[in-house]
């Protein structure tokens, strides 16, 4: 399996700081403890590994050759994933989606 | 074939007669087809509205039911509308499923249903009357109703307004048909609040056989990618799609569905298409999602089968130069990307002249141009810094320490020059200089260092040592000392600080100054470590030591004391005894300190398995101490017969695997070989299909016999199949990269036959062509020196292992600190532990 993305893991922008880094990853340490979700912990552990330097950021933007993501569709999931917002559709789409689910279900 | 025809209508009319009429009506209606009991009753109806009206209600009912039950929602729809005026009232679809109190043979007449069939039905009939009620404006009347209430809550959801969506369906009672609707609405609130576990629970919780729960599949894609579980979502088409519309990204959700299917089936290049075509922002902007994309495009191919890879590349830098909307940053990614591509296939030289190019691009957000460019001229350093490899007509292990030594220090000097504060660049650099055994340099560099990052330990270490090496001892100390303040945790650190002081305490011992040399011992003493496993902390052992320099000094007396207060922290002596036995050649040569009594009490004792290990991490200690090969050689076959005896007094598992993996290691040449060929014949004779020991005889008898390349390889074959059967993953692991090593051998045999001088047609992956581009639009002269033809590598390569094998960080590069002369392919070492 592809490894995620470490921006994409801590949530934070490429252009971040040592500090943006630090102050994600132990938001995020805290959120997910490792006797709570080990996997997780060692996930966020490993990102921070990798961009937590300004020199390891680098690295990774110009010289690494993890596409971040697995499928084409991982870049929408992990865009909704990371957003700090996420939108409702309009009415309509809504009423026009729940009518395709009932078209759907067989 | 009229007739036929002819013959089918005549078979399908319906009876004129009243009575007989009424009869198929009721039959075909009990059998469940209700369409031909509508048409019979529609008949009926005609003739007598008021007696068969109920009749034709029930048809339509049991024929709406029965669409709505098969998800045809539009089909569904006329039939509703004729009930409504037949009835004169709408028709909620929930009573469509309501069980008949007559048994006058309408409703009470249908097929018997089991409550399974019933609860299915009754959810269907629910999830008709919320979704019919969508386009109608519920009125005053029903507002009350549940399907009003959802309806009314899911517009709240709509308006983000999601207290208020809770607060509709507050009433809904976990019996009512519609409970499943506020679970759906209460996962969605959860949803869109962010709280994806309580999100989670709710739309997992929807029964399966109705609507919400299809359409709770896109939300759970959503949840399931938060908590870093995507592969067990169901990620169909329709499910992608309509999760990036649900999600705030309907725009680009089609292509993205589209895209990934293709992916998913192997068809990389029409995603890659798609996508190009479908999403204009893709090569221009830096957006999180288009950025995210774009690496996903640029770099998957590196993860690719060589054919898949090549064929996509094809594509991938198929535009570069030629279309006029292609984009400067997607030119730019490409450049580095091709960098990239080049280093992979083994091509330092082209990968620099791109990598120099791509330094014209603007730099990542946030990042100077300078730091930029100072890690790219590091990154190629780097490449030139790093051991060239193996060269396949000149023996697989013959390579060089560092590719190119002129090349790896200019560029490394150059990144220095550009961006003077960072410290792995000049670790690099001082590594380099390490391999290389440019001692005036490193010694220049490391002075330069100590003034730059006068707080990094490493760089404290690497001074001090390289001070103490070139007898400069107090200053040496002082940045040891200086070091282990910094991390008192840090063992290696500790370890080179009592190497120093033992180093400093000899020197003093040497010029009889005892007092001097009892304090630097004093001082050694004091980080030293009780019962340790490393020979520089082990306090025991530095006691030992101090007797030497006692010795050296001519006090046998305090010598003597010393050395028997070193005797009570062992509980083998014979260890002591061959430690003391190296110490006292390393460190007085000259005076010949009795060494021959040690080494005789050493091998003197029982010979044991446990004790010959011993011996060998003393004999690795002492060869680390400069002792002089040919002893080392000499001492290494001493601890082979030693071992051969202690063979036949039985030995542990575990130790005879040890002895023999030291052996193989081939840091004691072939002189272990003996015994450790013996002890395998004796694990195999307990256990002789065990992958472990099959794997290490294959790896023992390359020492001196030369099987047939395709019986090792069957042999290899075999034992990764038993390693699965016992699910031995190392052994597993381990077989297969011994197999995939025979496969380059058996591509270099075919490689070595059609080797031509001739000059390529074509670079790998289309790249002839792309590098032809680029070089136009940069109006770069001719960048390719000859190459060998590639055409019978093309055949066999193997997978692209860019995947697995990632690049070496500068930080790693800079913390092989080695001794080793350039070509040398012996172990290198550290110069932390270096002395004694």
């Amino acid at each position: 399996m592809t490894e995620r993305n470490p921006f994409d893991v801590l949530g934070v922008m490429p252009g971040a700081t040592d500090e943006d880094v630090r102050r994600a990853y132990l938001a995020l340490v805290r959120k997910h403890p490792p006797d709570i979700a080990p996997r997780r912990f060692a996930e966020i552990n490993e990102a921070n590994e990798r961009i937590k330097t300004e020199q390891k950021r680098l690295e990774y933007e110009l010289f690494s050759t993890e596409p971040g993501i697995e499928r084409p569709f991982d870049a929408l999931l992990e865009q909704a994933r990371t957003s700090a917002e996420r939108t409702p559709p309009d009415y309509n789409t809504m009423m026009r989606f729940l009518r395709e689910c009932m078209n759907r279900k067989k | 074939m009229a007739k036929k025809k002819k013959k089918n209508k005549k078979s399908n009319a319906l009876p004129t007669a009243p009575a007989q009429l009424e009869a198929l009506a009721r039959r075909e209606y009990a059998a469940g087809r209700y369409r031909r009991a509508r048409d019979a009753y529609k008949q009926l109806h005609k003739r007598d509205p008021e007696k068969f009206l109920p009749n034709l209600v029930a048809c339509y009912k049991s024929m709406a039911a029965e669409m709505l039950e098969d998800g045809r929602l539009t089909d569904a729809e006329p039939i509703l509308n004729r009930l409504r005026e037949l009835t004169g009232t709408p028709l909620d679809p929930l009573t469509l499923w309501q069980p008949s109190e007559s048994n006058d043979g309408r409703n009470g007449d249908g097929p018997v249903r089991t409550p399974e069939e019933e609860f299915r039905r009754r959810t269907r009939g629910a999830d008709a009357s919320v979704i019919l009620l969508f386009g109608e404006n519920p009125s005053d009347e029903n507002a009350e109703r549940e399907p009003a209430l959802i309806h009314n809550a899911l517009k709240c959801i709509c308006e983000s307004r999601y207290e208020d969506a809770m607060k509709h369906v507050r009433g809904i009672s976990a019996k009512s048909p519609f409970s499943h609707w506020r679970l759906f609405i209460k996962g969605l609130v959860s949803f869109y609040k962010g709280n994806d576990e309580t999100a989670v629970s709710a739309l997992t919780r929807i029964p399966a056989a109705s609507a919400p729960a299809e359409a709770a599949k896109p939300f759970m894609l959503l949840l399931e990618a938060a908590s870093n579980s995507p592969e067990s979502a169901n990620r169909d088409e329709w499910t992608m799609r309509h999760a990036g519309r649900l999600s705030g990204y309907a725009e680009l959700s089609d292509t993205l569905a589209r895209a990934d299917y293709f992916w998913s089936k192997g068809r990389h290049r029409d995603a890659l298409k798609l996508v190009r075509k479908s999403i204009p922002d893709y090569g221009k902007s830096d957006e999180s999602i288009t950025a995210r994309l774009r690496r996903f495009f640029e770099l998957s191919h590196f993860h690719l089968e060589e054919k898949a890879a090549d064929k996509y590349r094809d594509v991938l830098f198929a535009r570069g130069g030629r279309d006029p909307d292609y984009s400067k940053k997607e030119y730019w990614d490409l450049l580095r990307i091709l960098a990239l591509v080049l280093e992979n296939e083994g091509d330092p030289l082209q990968a620099e002249r791109f990598w120099k190019e791509y330094m014209g691009s603007l730099p990542p957000p946030g990042i100077s141009k300078e730091r930029r460019d100072a890690e790219i001229l590091f990154h190629i350093g780097l490449i030139y810094a790093e051991p060239s490899p193996p060269n396949p007509f000149f023996g697989f292990d013959r390579k060089k320490a560092v590719r190119d030594p002129e090349k790896a220090v200019d560029y490394l000097k150059k990144s220095i020059e550009t961006y003077e504060n960072n410290p792995v660049a000049y670790k690099t650099l001082l590594t380099t200089y390490m391999i290389l055994r440019w001692k005036r340099e490193r010694n220049k560099l490391l002075d330069t260092m100590v003034e730059k990052f006068p707080g990094d330990k490493e760089v404290l270490l690497h001074a001090g040592s390289a001070c103490i090496e070139r007898k400069a001892f107090q200053k040496g100390l002082k940045y040891l000392e200086r070091a282990v303040s910094l991390d008192r945790l840090d063992t290696n650190g500790t370890a080179a600080l009592i190497s120093g002081y033992i180093q400093t305490a000899l020197a003093d011992a040497k010029k009889g100054r005892a007092d001097r040399m009892r304090s630097y011992m004093d001082k050694a003493f004091d980080n030293a470590v009780e019962g340790s496993e490393s020979f520089q902390l082990n306090a025991g052992m530095l006691l030992a030591r101090r007797a030497i320099l006692e010795y050296i000094l001519g006090n046998e007396k305090e010598g003597a004391e010393l050395e028997s207060r070193a005797r009570e922290s062992f509980s083998s002596q014979a260890v002591l005894d061959y430690f003391m036995y190296f110490a006292a050649q390393v460190y007085a040569p000259e005076k010949k300190l009795t060494p021959n009594t040690y080494d005789a009490r050493a091998f003197g004792t029982t010979p044991d398995m446990k004790l010959c290990l011993q011996f060998l991490a003393i004999h690795d200690f002492a060869k680390r101490m400069g002792m002089p090969e040919r002893k080392m050689i000499a001492e290494a076959k001493r601890i082979n017969s030693f071992a051969t005896r202690a063979c036949k007094a039985g030995y542990d598992t575990a130790d005879a695997l040890k002895y023999i993996e030291t052996c193989i290691s081939g840091e004691y040449g072939n002189f272990l070989e003996s015994t450790a060929k013996k002890l395998l014949s004796g694990l195999l004779k307990t256990d002789p299909k065990n992958p472990k020991y099959r794997l290490l005889k294959l790896e023992l008898n390359s020492f001196s016999e030369t099987g047939s390349l395709s019986k090792v390889r069957r042999e290899y074959d075999s034992i990764l199949k038993e390693a699965g059967k016992r699910n031995d993953t190392e052994s597993l692991k381990e077989a297969q990269s011994k197999l995939e090593r025979l496969r380059e051998l058996s591509f270099f045999d075919e490689f070595s036959d059609e080797f031509s001088d001739e000059f390529p047609e074509r670079l790998p992956g289309g790249l002839g062509e792309i590098l032809e581009e680029i070089k136009e639009l940069a109006q770069m002269e001719d960048p390719f020196p000859p190459r060998p033809r590639k055409k019978s590598r093309k055949k066999s390569r193997k997978p692209r292992k860019a995947s697995s094998k990632p690049r070496k960080t500068g930080e790693q590069a800079s913390e092989i600190p080695a001794n080793n002369p350039p070509g040398d392919n012996s172990t290198q070492l550290n110069m932390f532990d270096s002395d004694i």
